[in-house]
C-alpha cells in the first residue's frame, strides 16, 4: 500500500513525477491518522481480552476441609476424597479433590495421589506396607520415600493444618527435596 | 538491510504488484460534490462494521458454547468477568445494529442514485444478496445469547417464516432443526453464524468489490430528462446535438453516460489518499458512535431462556419489528401476504429492477416512480417500526435484581426444591422459603449454605456441599426476595393506608376502587411492586392508577421502597369476589 513518505515523489500513472503536493501528504497523514486511532481503539480491548489467561492466577490456594483427624487410623493411609465447588469460567461444578493421608504417633502426611514419575495414580499395598504405582512398578514407603523403580523424587505433598480436630489441606502438590 | 523501495522491488518483479497497486488505490474516483463523497464513505463504514464483527466475534466464539445448559453462563461470563468483555460484547451487539442501519442507507443511495443501472446491475445483486446475508446474521446472532429476549424472538421469527404457503412448516423446521426452538436449533444457528454466513459474506464481498474496482464506482447522478423509454422527449431536448425529435435509443444512452462518465472520470482524483482519507473519518465517526453507544447502553445479560415462561413479551430485534407489527393488521389466513408474499415481491423487485428499468436517468428527480416508491416503503418501514416499539408490551414485566435472577436458578439447578417449597409448591422436608417466616439469620443461612457439616444442628442435614461465597449470597438475595425483600419501617403501614388505602384493601381496612392487595405477597416481588407503583402506565397502559414517584407523584424512591416491602409482605388471599 502507498503511504505518506510517496507523496513528496509521487510517480504518475505515466511514469513522470509528481511534485510534492501538500495536499496529498494532508490527505495521506488523515487516512493514516484516523485508521490508527481505530486499530488502537480495537486492539486493546482484544489484546487485553486475549492475554486475561496468563494475568489470572492459575490455582486456588483454598483449604479444603478433608475430615476429622480422629478419624483417621494411625500407619494406616487413607484415600481421603471430598468434594469441591470450583469455578472455571463459566461452569461452576462440583469437582473431587483427593489425598493419600497418612497419620503417625508425632505427625501427619498429606500425599498427592499421583506418582512423581509420570502422574499415574498410585495405592497402598497393605501386605507390603508400601504404595505401589501400577505404571511402572515405582514403589514409596509409608512416609513417601522412594523405596524402588523408576520415580525421581519422594511423593509430592500437601500444605495442611489441623483446626479445631479437622484437617484441611491446600491441594497444590508441593514437590519434595532429594 | 533492504530499504521499502527494494523490498516493494523484489515483489513487483516477481508478481507485478505496482500494477495491482495502481489498480487499487490509484485509480481515478469520478469528481463529485462533497456531500456525494460523504455519501460514498457509506460502503467503506460497511466494510469496517464487517471486519469488526469477525473480530469480535472471534473473541466471543473463544468464550462461548453453543448449548442451552451453558450459552447464558458463558454469555454471563463474558460480561461479567472476562476483561473488556463487556465492551467486545457491546460492540458486537451494537455493531450488529449499526450494520443493518449503514446497509440500509448504502442500498437506498445507491438506489436513488440509480447506481444500480448498466453496467452496474450485477454488482447491485450481489449487495442485495449481501444485505440477505447481514439480516440473517442478525437473525441467528440474536438467538446465541439465550436469554429471554433472544429465545421468544426467535420463536417468533421462525414463525414468521411459518405463514408461507404450503412449505412454511418445513421452513420452520429448518430453521430451528426440530419442531421447538431448543439445543438443537442454537447449535445451527451458531453454525450458521460463525460458519456458513462468513463463507457466504467473504464470497459475496469478494465479488462485489472487484466488480466495484473493474468497473469503477458509479458518477454521482445528473439531471438527463432527455434520456426517455424509447427515445427522447422532444419538449425536454437540450441537448443541441440531438435534433428535436430524434430518437435516442437505450444504446445511444449508455454510450453517452459511459463517455460523461469517463470525463469525469479524468476530472476526478485518486482514490488512494483523498477518497481513502474520508473514508477513513468516516470510519472513525462511525466507531467513535459506535463505542459511546457501547458505554451508555451496555449489552443486556437478561435472564436465562426459559421456555415454560408464561410472562415474557414475544419481539423480535428491531430490524424485524416492521415485519411482526405488519403482521397485526393481515390476520387470519392474510398472514402470509404480509409474513412472505410483501418481503417477497420487494425481493423480486430489488433484484431484478436493473432489468425493467433500463434508461439511462439516474437521477432521483428524474425518476418519480422509483423514488416514490423507495421513499414510501422507507416511509413504512420506519412507521411499522416505530409503532411496533411503542405498541404496549402485553405481559407487563420487571426483570428480576440479578443477584436475585442469579439465586432463582441457583435454587433449581442444585435441587434445592428437594426439601423445600415455595408458595406451596415443592417438598415439605424444610421450610417452605415464601410463606414461612425465617428462623435464622443471614449469617446462619449462609453457613448452611456453605458450611453445612460445621453450622446446622445434627440431624438437621442438607444436602449441600458447600456453596462458593457469591452462590450463597446470590441464593440469600433469592430467599430474602420470596420473603418480602428485606424489613419494611414502622412508618410503611401508614404510608400505605394514607397513600394507597383510598383505592386498596389490605388486612381488611381501605377502599374498593383498586383491587384488593392483601394477597399480593404471593404474587408479586417487591421490584415488582416498587416498580409498579413508580410508573403504573408504563407497565399496564390500561390503568387509572396514577404515577407516586416524584415529581410526578408525592413519594421519594424511599418511601415506595418501604411501601413496596410492606405490601410483598402481604400474605393473606384475598377472599374471592361475589
Amino acid at each position: 500500500m502507498p503511504d505518506g513518505n510517496r507523496a513528496q515523489f509521487a510517480v504518475s500513472e505515466t511514469g513522470e513525477v509528481i511534485e510534492s503536493e501538500p495536499r496529498r501528504r494532508f490527505m495521506s497523514r488523515l487516512f493514516w491518522g484516523a485508521m490508527g486511532i481505530v486499530s488502537a481503539g480495537i486492539a486493546a480491548p482484544i489484546v487485553s481480552y486475549l492475554i486475561a489467561p496468563l494475568l489470572r492466577p492459575t490455582e486456588s490456594k483454598d483449604w479444603v476441609r478433608m475430615g476429622k483427624v480422629e478419624d483417621l487410623p494411625l500407619n494406616i493411609p487413607q484415600r481421603l476424597e471430598v468434594a469441591r465447588r470450583v469455578v472455571e469460567g463459566w461452569v461452576t461444578e462440583d469437582s473431587a479433590v483427593t489425598a493419600w493421608v497418612v497419620r503417625v504417633p508425632d505427625n501427619i502426611y498429606v500425599f498427592d495421589p499421583h506418582c512423581t514419575h509420570l502422574g499415574c495414580a498410585y495405592r497402598w499395598v497393605e501386605q507390603e506396607k508400601e504404595f505401589f504405582c501400577p505404571c511402572h512398578a515405582g514403589v514409596f514407603s509409608l512416609t513417601g520415600k522412594v523405596v524402588s523403580g523408576p520415580p525421581p523424587r519422594p511423593l509430592d505433598r500437601y500444605a495442611y493444618e489441623v483446626r479445631e480436630g479437622a484437617l484441611y489441606v491446600v491441594p497444590i502438590p508441593i514437590k519434595q527435596v532429594v | 538491510m533492504w530499504s521499502r523501495f527494494q523490498l516493494s522491488k523484489w515483489f513487483d518483479e516477481r508478481l507485478s504488484t505496482r500494477a495491482i497497486r495502481v489498480a487499487l488505490f490509484d485509480r481515478h474516483i469520478p469528481k463529485s460534490s462533497p456531500l456525494v463523497e460523504w455519501i460514498y464513505t457509506l460502503g467503506s463504514v460497511l466494510m469496517f462494521f464487517f471486519i469488526l464483527q469477525a473480530v469480535t466475534g472471534m473473541m466471543l466464539a473463544m468464550n462461548y458454547v453453543a448449548s442451552p445448559d451453558h450459552a447464558f453462563d458463558a454469555v454471563r461470563y463474558i460480561s461479567l468477568h472476562a476483561p473488556m468483555g463487556q465492551f467486545i460484547r457491546g460492540l458486537h451487539s451494537w455493531g450488529a445494529s449499526a450494520m443493518v442501519v449503514v446497509i440500509g442507507a448504502h442500498m437506498l443511495t445507491t438506489f436513488l442514485s440509480g447506481s444500480y443501472k448498466y453496467p452496474r446491475e450485477s454488482t447491485w445483486i450481489t449487495g442485495v444478496v449481501l444485505f440477505l446475508v447481514v439480516m440473517l446474521f442478525g437473525f441467528t446472532g440474536y438467538l446465541l445469547p439465550w436469554n429471554q429476549k433472544s429465545y421468544w424472538a426467535t420463536v417468533v421469527g421462525t414463525n414468521i417464516a411459518g405463514a408461507t404457503p404450503f412449505i412454511g412448516e418445513y421452513i420452520v423446521r429448518f430453521f430451528r432443526g426440530g419442531t421447538e426452538v431448543g439445543p438443537q436449533t442454537l447449535s445451527r444457528f451458531y453454525a450458521m453464524h460463525v460458519l456458513m454466513l462468513p463463507a457466504a459474506l467473504l464470497v459475496f464481498v469478494a465479488v462485489h468489490l472487484f466488480m466495484v474496482v473493474r468497473q469503477g464506482i458509479s458518477a454521482p447522478p445528473k439531471r438527463h430528462p432527455e434520456y426517455g423509454r424509447h427515445g427522447i422527449n422532444t419538449e425536454l431536448g437540450i441537448d443541441p446535438g440531438v435534433g428535436v425529435g430524434a430518437q435516442i435509443g437505450i444504446d445511444d444512452q449508455r454510450s453517452r453516460a459511459a463517455d460523461e462518465y469517463h470525463r469525469e472520470k479524468e476530472e476526478g482524483e485518486s482514490f488512494y489518499p483523498f477518497y481513502l482519507a474520508k473514508d477513513a473519518v468516516a470510519v472513525l465517526l462511525a466507531f467513535s458512535v459506535l463505542v459511546l453507544l457501547v458505554w451508555k447502553f451496555p449489552a443486556e445479560i437478561g435472564e436465562i431462556a426459559d421456555p415454560a415462561s408464561t410472562s415474557y413479551n414475544p419481539r423480535p430485534d428491531w430490524y424485524f419489528l416492521f415485519l411482526f407489527q405488519a403482521l397485526k393488521y393481515f390476520p387470519g389466513t392474510l398472514e402470509s401476504v404480509a409474513a412472505v408474499m410483501l418481503p417477497g415481491l420487494a425481493l423480486v423487485i430489488l433484484v431484478t429492477v436493473p432489468f425493467f428499468d433500463r434508461r439511462m436517468r439516474q437521477h432521483p428527480l428524474d425518476r418519480p416512480i422509483a423514488t416514490g416508491l423507495a421513499i414510501s416503503v422507507l416511509v413504512g418501514v420506519i412507521a411499522l417500526t416505530v409503532v411496533g416499539a411503542r405498541s404496549p408490551l402485553l405481559n407487563p414485566y420487571v426483570p428480576e435484581l440479578p443477584t436475585v435472577a442469579e439465586g432463582h436458578r441457583l435454587f433449581h439447578t442444585l435441587n434445592c426444591a428437594y426439601c423445600h417449597a415455595v408458595n406451596g409448591r415443592g417438598s415439605h422436608i424444610g421450610p417452605d422459603l415464601m410463606l414461612d417466616p425465617l428462623k435464622h439469620d443471614k449469617t446462619w443461612i449462609i453457613a448452611h449454605l456453605e458450611r453445612p457439616g460445621d453450622v446446622v444442628a445434627p440431624g438437621h442435614r442438607t444436602a449441600m456441599t458447600g456453596l462458593l461465597p457469591d452462590e450463597s449470597a446470590d441464593l440469600f438475595d433469592y430467599i430474602n426476595d420470596l420473603q418480602g425483600g428485606g424489613p419494611y419501617s414502622d412508618k410503611a403501614s401508614r404510608l400505605f393506608y394514607r397513600n394507597c388505602g383510598k383505592c386498596h384493601i389490605v388486612a381488611g381496612h381501605g377502599g374498593t376502587r383498586g383491587p384488593d392487595l392483601s394477597g399480593i405477597g404471593l404474587v408479586r416481588s417487591v421490584s415488582f411492586i416498587h416498580r409498579y407503583m413508580e410508573d403504573p402506565k408504563a407497565l399496564y397502559t390500561q390503568t387509572k392508577m396514577p404515577a407516586f414517584l416524584q415529581p410526578e407523584g408525592k413519594l421519594t424512591h424511599a418511601e415506595i421502597e418501604d411501601i413496596a416491602r410492606f405490601l410483598a409482605h402481604q400474605r393473606t388471599p384475598a377472599p374471592p369476589k361475589n
